[in-house]
């Protein structure tokens, strides 16, 4: 690759992290200390960038040198978000969670499409219990917290401030238009991780199970209640959208894998999620339309169930419910 | 970091790459294609280099620019070819998968990593039937090409040729050391592709859904027979010949995501499933160190179930075996 392109992918890069009401050419000419005109020769590939003005760009964008020297043809850049027990916390990937949000609220025109695999981890902060096993298993299993090495769950193991931050987080996501695709598998995962920790004796007794699995049993009626009313909204609480906001649809044949796309004033990101709670995100256009095109033809293929389709709404959720009745009942 | 200071620490790592002072210049003067003095001035750091000449030293030289400055950035770049509906062709696939298997065997010490969420496409091609219905599927219902739209399922339309290169791929994924992390669900969603092809009557009859679910239940004994002898072999082999070796895990925990990770000569390569069927690889350190470490800790929390602990192996294979039964049992055969 020539370093043409290397100098173009990073410009490129650099607009898709710019949000769109900023100029491009302002904020380089102000990143290099050049004219605005400079700025432009530079942008348009007609002026080679230096070594010193690599390094300035990268260092203000968080790039990689390394990764602009080896790009092949179809290279995408993802910004990755991994959370770790030192320098990135399950408390901080919340907040920041929260902040992305907000910031997608912020737009006037703006909708998230979540293609899931398990039940979208927003859904999980509606009710007390839930959320403290969430945050129980994703701390002891998934990120091996040295904190939880010896640990058995509590209600209380979860701090008010990751458990109202993770409400928050409900709060905010039911402002957002958004389209989920389910399958009846989605909700496997979770009960799974239930009975893995009461296998593994991580339970101090069955009546702590119970109040969990009743937690799961509330999420999935309040899902299915939005589902009914095309609107979002939190347990107990009107909703605020005057009009639909949500679109739920139900596909037989393909379970999802976590991918999310979000539009935010005519702008699009894909979000993937990999390694249970870490993602990654790009705003390459290309990449984005391709997702969204394939999602598209998921959605022909599957059955739209929010505001219609009543009899095949209760066919879905009487799955998952039952699922957990049948675990309740072993208890 | 000063660029003058950058520049110094860039040309005295090449120097510690074994070139001597005197070569230096002309080596540097022939890859930036300069003269010797141009070279000198770049070395003294009179003259910046621009960030075509840096990529030039740093791929020959093999240098992480980042390293020698320190910086850290949460930038991954992947790469794949996006499945396109307008130009996909299956046979390309495939051949795009014998490809990337031949490469990662030409390492000499390699193993693969795949934390299954439905059944790796390599099992695909133990059995002409399987191969056949998840090649219609793919492009009746994930493609939606015109020419499938009205078409029923007939196991006699998979052509011979694609067959001959789906047994390639196998043949190469079975060379391939490999770890393998299942759960009970990673079958779940191949069932359902065939329960709604039925309840859509795709299927000319229960006759041709019955074969299908003899192939599987094939499949899934001989994959049995692979994980007790910890090693992979041919169907058709009566030997059991070893070809690589294999660990299979039984995952309870975390249904996978079809990620995949290969190690190959002490480096490493990551594949990601996105929108259910595309995938794309990186080869960033940081990423594929994180990788793995979420590979080893879902390989912790799983059994082991190739070789060992005949029980649980036994219980794995069983619980699917009776899904497989129990769907042959439903139908009008």
């Amino acid at each position: 690759m020539s370093t043409t392109s290397a100098q173009d992918f990073l410009f490129k890069r650099i607009k898709e992290m710019l949000p769109s009401d900023e100029s491009m050419v302002d904020i380089i000419s102000e990143v290099l200390h050049v004219s605005s005109d400079s700025a432009y020769r530079r942008i348009r590939g007609e002026t080679p960038i230096l070594l010193d003005e690599a390094h300035l760009l990268c260092q203000h964008f968080h790039f990689s040198i390394d990764n602009l020297f080896n790009l092949k043809p179809g290279a995408v850049l993802f910004q990755s978000t991994r959370i770790n027990n030192q320098q990135y916390s399950y408390e901080k990937y919340i907040s920041d969670l929260l902040d992305l949000i907000r910031h997608i609220n912020s737009y006037k025109q703006k909708d998230i499409i979540y293609l899931t695999k398990d039940v979208p981890i927003i859904h999980n902060f509606y009710f007390s219990p839930l959320i403290a096993f969430r945050y129980f298993f994703w701390m002891k299993s998934i990120l091996q917290h040295p904190d939880f090495d010896n640990k058995g769950f509590t209600m209380n193991c979860i701090s008010p401030e990751i458990e109202s931050l993770s409400k928050e987080l409900a709060k905010e996501y039911i402002k957002v238009p958004s389209v989920e695709i389910w399958n009846t598998e989605c909700i496997n995962s979770t009960i799974s991780q239930i009975e893995f920790c009461r296998d593994s004796g991580f339970f101090s007794s069955v009546a702590d199970v119970k109040i969990i699995y009743e937690a799961l049993e509330e999420t999935i009626l309040h899902i299915k209640a939005q589902a009914e009313a095309g609107k979002k909204f939190m347990p107990k609480e009107e909703s605020m959208s005057k009009t639909g906001n949500f679109q739920f649809f139900y596909n037989r044949v393909i379970l999802g894998d976590n991918t999310i796309l979000i539009n935010t004033d005519g702008t699009r990101s894909a979000f993937l999620n990999y390694d249970v709670l870490n993602y990654m995100s790009t705003r390459d256009e290309t990449f984005c339309s391709q997702c969204y095109e394939d999602i598209s033809r998921l959605m022909r293929k599957s059955t739209l169930i929010s505001q219609t389709s009543e009899k095949q709404r209760n066919i879905f959720f009487n799955i998952l419910l039952s699922k957990i009745t049948d675990r309740k009942k072993n208890l | 970091m000063t660029t003058g200071e950058i520049q110094h620490l860039l040309f005295k790592t090449i120097k510690g790459k074994s070139i001597e002072d005197s070569n230096l210049a002309e080596e540097i003067g022939r890859l930036l294609d300069k003269s010797t003095d141009s070279a000198y001035r770049r070395i003294r750091g009179e003259k910046t280099l621009s960030l075509d000449e840096l990529q030039t030293l740093c791929l020959h030289f093999k240098i992480s620019i980042d390293n020698l400055i320190g910086l850290q950035s949460p930038g991954v770049i992947f790469t794949g070819e996006y499945l396109d509906k307008k130009t996909f062709r299956f046979e390309e696939y495939v051949n795009s998968l014998i490809q990337n298997l031949s490469y990662m065997n030409s390492f000499k010490e390699k193993t693969f990593y795949y934390s299954c969420k439905d059944l790796p496409i390599f099992h695909h091609y133990h059995f002409r039937e399987i191969a056949a219905f998840k090649w219609f599927f793919w492009l009746k219902t994930y493609f939606q090409f015109p020419e499938f739209e009205k078409k029923k399922f007939n196991f006699k339309d998979h052509p011979d040729e694609l067959f001959v290169k789906e047994q390639k791929v196998l043949d190469l994924y079975n060379q391939l050391p490999s770890v393998e992390i299942w759960n009970l669900e990673s079958m779940n969603i191949f069932f359902r592709q065939i329960e709604f092809y039925r309840d859509s009557q795709v299927f000319n009859s229960d006759e041709d859904v019955y074969q299908l679910y003899e192939s599987i239940g094939k499949m899934w004994v001989h994959l049995e027979k692979q994980a007790s002898l910890g090693y992979k072999f041919d169907y058709n082999d009566p030997t059991q010949k070893r070809i690589g070796n294999l660990k299979m895990y039984f995952n309870e925990v975390l249904l996978g995501d079809n990620n995949m990770l290969l190690e190959m000569d002490g480096s490493r390569m990551s594949y990601v499933s996105h929108t259910t069927i595309n995938f794309m690889f990186t080869r960033d350190e940081a990423f594929n160190l994180n990788m793995y470490n979420h590979m080893q800790n879902q390989m912790q929390r799983s059994t082991l179930i190739s070789e060992v602990s005949e029980r649980e192996r036994a219980r794995f294979f069983r619980l699917i075996r009776e899904k497989i039964e129990h769907r042959k049992e439903s139908l009008k055969v």
